[in-house]
């Protein structure tokens, strides 16, 4: 299983940690919380989202991360982490501080001095108000008030009155009211100027509808005023309202009224105590959220700056890798890290040039290379197409190389490879060929030619042209040894042969051809002329016809020759080999022994009609000469692919072995009468076609075969 | 296909925090909201309103001991109900109550802006009463809605305490305590 490092985690341990933060100081009061305590979970709960987010991808992360991106993270996590420590250290402090100075602020001994204060106030009111009310005790059935509001008693005597009891209780001010809230009478201690009627108030209304005193503060522009409201009682109801002012001294009343602002403040503040708290907490939540992301921010742009150029290095490295020469990093600032690039720049760029050196090298190479393999598939093919064998042994006797014309040529065995010991090797028929290199390695001269007449293991024997050249190490090959090549010129010899008896018999026909016919008709005119004349004409006529037969004879023999001498070319043409087999027949119809089989009517061949008729007249003639009447001749075709087999088979008394061996040597002849040349130019006939006749067997039955091509080749068509 | 799995997954992972922070953010006005009743009385020829906020009146007795002012902000809104669109509003009437504390001469002057009247309590309880109740407000003309109509009264209730802020931005910071809402329609 893969190990998830604790990087990993990290993201989500951090969200988690803001997520017990936000539950831990999710704002109790719902809507009423404040904006503040909002604002903080929106931050938190977003920053967890985008942690948990960050830490997923990390988890799922598989690939290796673009590069720079984990440098990139951890630079963030750690300056954020560097500032977050010492924040949440500083806010746990500032918290409970902030309890501790709530604690000391919010004491007992505040809270009852502040009571106390309060009540001091309060008691100096109260005081106020009780001393009005017990002074307004003596006066609710005064007989001058009741008489003065029944009318009995006149203004001036009323408003008398009343200065001498506002002057003994030491009221401001005194004002006689009757049931209809009519003024009577009234008497003030400032001047008329500053009289001023004001209406009754509500409480004064009441006190005189429900016949009870009462007292209440004003506050005016001159300050505070107790005001008593003492209802006049008549015998039966109350019939007047006397309203008392006692302006309160200013000094008093201020300090009064500042206790009551202070317990005012100090009670909110204790009730918002909570609040404040809370309040307290989610500004220094706020301001380290703000830091947070602000540092974060700073951290990332100040992390994407620095591992920027670390990024491109890296992608650039990951390109070079895979073979991508042509990367250049752009050119970073002048510090370490823009050194950093400038080198690899410059790494990159030498190890183009050396890759561009090395691929020119390998081209060169390449194609050097091809051009040797192609010059050696020449050589190899050009060898192989020779006819002439060739063999190249090194300046150590060892074998090079050889083609498969000095194989077919020299019958050489299967152990003739290239390597072997090249003069160790020639044994046998072979030996004149190390005599012929240790000839040519050892002579001064760089070439040496010789003939050799070879007898091959399988009896045949060939003569062969062997020309040797030295090659010396000073040519571009570096390579020294020894160049043979091999001829085999047995048919050039043999045709060299023909060619020269061909021109001896065209010279002894010409000279002998020429006296023969004068010799012939002066010996059948001397038949006819003397033959009366003599006295034994047996002998005559013996004689005679000796010389006359002797003379034909001699005019076929040369007549052969001259068909030897000239003999012409072929005219091919495809011809049915069915009729050429049935003028055989018929021409050779009196001889019973003779059995000429039938053939396809399709077989053809291709072949001048006129020169393969003369030698199947020659096979059958030798045949029937060679047999008896009860012995079979037989004249039959075998088709093969490319070929026609014609083939003569006799039961005569066939071939010594001796003969046969010679049989189509020219001027061979078993018979008396014979030229010998009958089966040589037969032969010649049949290879002019591109054939070839064979003896299949000698004896029982003596059997010859003519190969003919069925179809015309490029040779013969031209 | 794994790459568009995991994005998958963090929107869903994001989305529910929304959806967690938004539960958390209205779920203390669903508390706040059970605590008031209110009710609706159609007399010719105007529709009276009576509520009563059946919040913590020892808390509120308790403030106005410790001579902290207490203003109720109160605002009753009447809109036709359309399913098609935004309701369409028929009327508003918006008014403050303010109970002034006076320690020193234990009386509480109270404050209507509807009427514009200010008197003097000198029993808690009237005070309390004055803040915290409506009887037979009137809200609108009956000649306004249409017989058959189906329309909605919302009824909300600030709750402030201490010296009122007058500025724009303190609208920002109060919270609303309370909001009703009741759907009715004339014969």
């Amino acid at each position: 299983m893969k190990r998830i490092s604790l990087m990993r985690l990290l993201p989500l341990l951090m969200a988690f940690g803001m997520l017990t933060v936000a539950v831990t100081m999710w704002p109790a009061g719902g809507m009423n919380a404040g904006l503040l305590a909002w604002v903080n979970m929106f931050l938190l709960v977003g920053l967890s989202v985008m942690l948990i987010r960050y830490g997923i991808r990390l988890l799922r992360e598989r690939s290796e991360p673009p590069p720079g991106s984990r440098l990139r993270a951890r630079l963030v996590i750690a300056l954020v982490g560097m500032l977050l420590v010492p924040s949440m250290v500083i806010q746990i402090a500032a918290s409970q501080m902030v309890d501790r100075g709530m604690d000391v602020w919010f004491d007992v001994r505040v809270d009852t001095l502040l009571d106390r204060a309060l009540n001091l106030a309060q008691g100096f009111y109260a005081r106020e108000e009780s001393d009005i009310k017990r002074s307004m005790l003596n006066y609710l059935s005064d007989p001058a008030f009741l008489a003065a509001v029944e009318g009995r008693l006149d203004f001036r005597l009323a408003n008398e009155h009343l200065t001498e009891i506002r002057i003994r209780e030491g009221w401001d001010k005194l004002q006689l009211f009757d049931i209809n809230e009519r003024l009577l009478a009234v008497s003030q201690a400032d001047q008329l100027s500053a009289f001023q009627e004001t209406p009754l108030s509500e409480n004064a209304r009441l006190s005189m509808r429900l016949g009870r005193m009462s007292t209440e503060l004003v506050s005016g522009k001159d300050g505070e005023i107790a005001m008593g409201y003492a209802p006049l009682v008549g015998a039966t109801a109350v019939e007047g309202l006397l309203r008392i002012e006692v302006k309160l001294p200013a000094g008093v009343i201020q300090d009064a009224r500042s206790v009551e602002a202070d317990y005012r403040s100090y009670r909110q503040l204790e009730r918002n105590r909570q609040s404040i708290r809370e309040m307290f907490s989610h500004v220094m939540l706020f301001v380290t959220l703000i830091v947070m992301l602000v540092t974060g921010l700073v951290a990332l742009l100040f992390a994407r700056r620095l591992t920027s150029p670390i990024g491109e290095l890296a992608r650039a490295l990951h390109r070079v890798t895979e073979g991508d020469l042509e990367v250049v990093i752009p050119e970073a600032p002048q510090d370490e890290l823009g050194s950093l690039v400038r080198s690899f720049n410059k790494m990159a760029d030498r190890l183009r040039q050396n890759v561009q050196a090395i691929e020119n090298a390998q081209q060169d190479i390449t194609d050097a290379l091809a051009s040797s393999r192609q010059r050696q598939y020449v050589l190899e093919t050009l060898l192989a197409n020779l006819q002439a064998g060739v063999m190249l042994v090194d300046a150590d006797g060892r074998l090079r190389l050889l083609n498969q014309s000095a194989r077919n040529i020299l019958n050489l065995s299967n152990k003739w490879m290239p390597g072997i010991d090249f003069f160790s090797s020639c044994q046998g028929h072979l030996q004149v060929f190390g005599g012929f290199f240790d000839e040519l390695r050892l002579q001064d001269d760089e070439h040496l030619q010789r003939e050799f007449e070879l007898n091959l293991p399988h009896g045949s024997d060939i003569r062969v042209l062997t020309r040797g050249a030295s090659l010396n190490a000073a040519g571009s090959s570096g390579f020294s040894g020894y160049l043979l090549v091999i001829d085999d010129i047995s048919e050039l010899a043999e045709a060299q042969r023909s060619r020269a008896w061909a021109e001896v018999a065209q010279r002894l026909a010409h000279e002998i051809k020429n006296p023969l016919t004068p010799i012939k008709l002066a010996a059948e005119r001397l038949h006819r002329r003397f033959r009366k004349q003599v006295d034994d004409t047996d002998v005559f006529d013996t004689c005679t016809q000796a010389i006359i037969g002797q003379v034909e004879r001699l005019q076929r023999l040369i007549a052969d020759f001259t068909t030897l001498a000239r003999m012409p070319q072929p005219k091919l043409r495809s011809i049915k080999v069915a009729s050429l087999l049935r003028e055989m027949k018929d021409l050779f119809s009196t001889y019973p022994q003779v059995n000429v089989e039938d053939v396809d009517e399709a077989a053809e061949c291709f072949c001048d009609p006129d020169q393969i008729r003369q030698i199947l007249i020659n096979l059958l003639d030798n045949a029937v000469a060679a047999t008896s009447a009860h012995q079979h001749v037989r004249l039959y075709m075998r088709d093969g692919s490319d070929r026609v087999e014609l083939h003569v088979e006799d039961e005569g008394t066939g071939i010594d072995t001796e003969a046969a061996e010679h049989v189509f040597e020219s001027y061979y002849s078993t018979k008396a009468t014979g030229s010998g040349l009958g089966l040589a130019i037969a032969r010649r006939i049949a290879e002019d076609h591109g054939g070839e006749l064979t003896l299949v067997s000698a004896i029982a039955p003596t059997h010859f075969c003519l190969c003919l091509p069925s179809a015309a080749t490029g040779t013969e068509e031209e | 296909m794994m790459k568009g799995y995991g994005k998958r997954l963090q929107y869903a992972v994001s989305l529910l925090g929304i959806a967690w922070l938004l539960l958390c953010v209205f779920q203390g006005a669903a508390r706040a909201g059970e605590q008031a009743g209110f009710s609706i009385q159609v007399h010719e020829p105007v529709i009276y309103c009576a509520a009563q906020w059946n919040g913590d009146r020892e808390s509120l007795a308790l403030a106005l001991k410790s001579g902290i002012e207490l203003e109720f902000n109160w605002d009753i809104k009447v809109s036709r109900v359309r399913s098609y669109w935004l309701n369409k509003s028929i009327a508003e009437v918006a008014f403050v109550r303010r109970v002034h504390p006076d320690l020193l001469a234990r009386n509480w002057l109270l404050e209507d802006s509807a009427s514009g009247i200010s008197r003097r309590a000198y029993s808690l309880n009237d005070a309390i009463d004055f803040l915290t109740g409506i009887r037979d407000f009137p809200v609108l003309d009956k000649s306004l809605l249409t017989s058959g109509e189906l329309y909605e009264l919302t009824l909300s209730i600030e709750k402030h305490e201490g010296e009122m802020d007058e500025a724009w931005w303190s609208h920002f910071w109060r919270q609303s305590t309370m909001q009703m809402q009741q759907e009715f329609s004339l014969p």
